[in-house]
């Protein structure tokens, strides 16, 4: 059979001007995409200065090609100034605890003292500042003060802590003295 | 004229729809998403500084306080020979209060041997710098 040949024989073609049409409506999809993006980084960019007002009161301007490099010095001169105040905070912690030291020793000394029953015989308490000692008896048939209590107490703060029982001796019948010191180092 | 190839058109359109629409998913995800995201990030860490600035000042508030206390202290110095008993409530109320910021304490007893309690009496020296 012969075949028949309906095409009229032309090339499809566009013109020029239909051509740049086609090109800008492919391209309008994207750039109504875009200018949804953008509007919505201002909207959230403004929602998020309205729930942030100590970011908001600190910008020197609200142009939104600054925003960023001014929350980031803002951040930093925040950081140097906690810095500052920690810093200070722990200069005078150390004071406090410094002067605290000057005489915890006596205080855990006399809050130990008045847990017991025994009696005591304070000789001689010496502090020049770094160094002290306690020296003391304690009467009664068994000591009760726990030295185990004392030096978990005092060993936290001060270095080289010792307690050293020197003499145990038979005072009064069954009644005994112990002769105890407590040395340490600030 | 200039005349172009439907097919050839047609395909360029589609790469060029194709192309921008990547383009302008990458600006949502780069220039919108993330840069809000992290925007928020840093806005929340701005917060969470001004507490931890907040906090630390009252903190260094109660401390000045303290450090006051003991900074306002005249300088005392005690020297003195008292008993047994004085001593006891001395002590006692030296400790009880506020800090005392001392760089020297002696408390010597008369007698060095232990003793039968309450049969001689005991004076002690007693000693005490408080300087700041």
């Amino acid at each position: 059979m012969e075949k028949l040949n309906l095409s009229s024989g032309k090339k499809r073609v566009y013109k020029l001007r239909t051509f740049l049409i086609l090109i800008f409506i492919s391209i309008l999809p994207a750039i109504s995409f875009f200018s949804v993006s953008y509007q919505l980084r201002l909207l959230k960019i403004s929602e998020l200065l309205r729930s942030y007002p100590e970011v908001f009161n600190n910008l020197s301007s609200t142009n939104v090609d600054f925003l960023e490099s001014q929350v980031n010095s803002l951040i930093l001169s925040l950081k140097s100034r906690e810095n500052d105040i920690k810093r200070a905070n722990e200069e005078i912690k150390n004071q406090l605890v410094d002067v605290y030291k000057d005489t915890y020793f006596l205080r855990v000394f006399f809050n130990e003292l008045s847990k017991t029953s025994n009696k005591f015989f304070l000789s001689g308490v010496m502090y020049d500042g770094q160094r002290f000692y306690i020296d003391y008896y304690e009467y009664g048939s068994v000591s009760q003060l726990s030295t185990e209590t004392i030096y978990n107490k005092l060993n936290k703060y001060y270095k080289d802590f010792a307690v050293s029982l020197l003499d145990e001796r038979n005072f009064l019948g069954d009644l005994k003295y112990f002769h105890y010191i407590w040395e340490g180092k600030k | 004229m200039i005349l172009i190839p439907r097919k050839i058109a047609t395909l360029t359109a589609l790469f060029i729809f194709l192309l921008s629409l990547l383009g302008s998913i990458f600006y949502f995800t780069n220039a919108t998403y993330r840069y809000v995201s992290n925007l928020e990030s840093k806005f929340q860490e701005v917060r969470s500084l001004y507490r931890s600035i907040e906090r630390l000042t009252n903190e260094s508030r109660i401390l000045e306080q303290l450090k006051a206390e003991f900074v306002s202290l005249p300088d005392v110095f005690i020297e003195e020979e008292i008993g047994s008993e004085e001593l006891k409530s001395k002590l006692e109320e030296l400790l009880s209060g506020k800090l005392i910021a001392t760089n020297y304490i002696l408390l010597k007893s008369s007698i060095d041997e232990p003793i039968a309690f309450n049969k001689r009496p005991v004076k002690y020296t007693f000693i005490l710098k408080s300087v700041y």
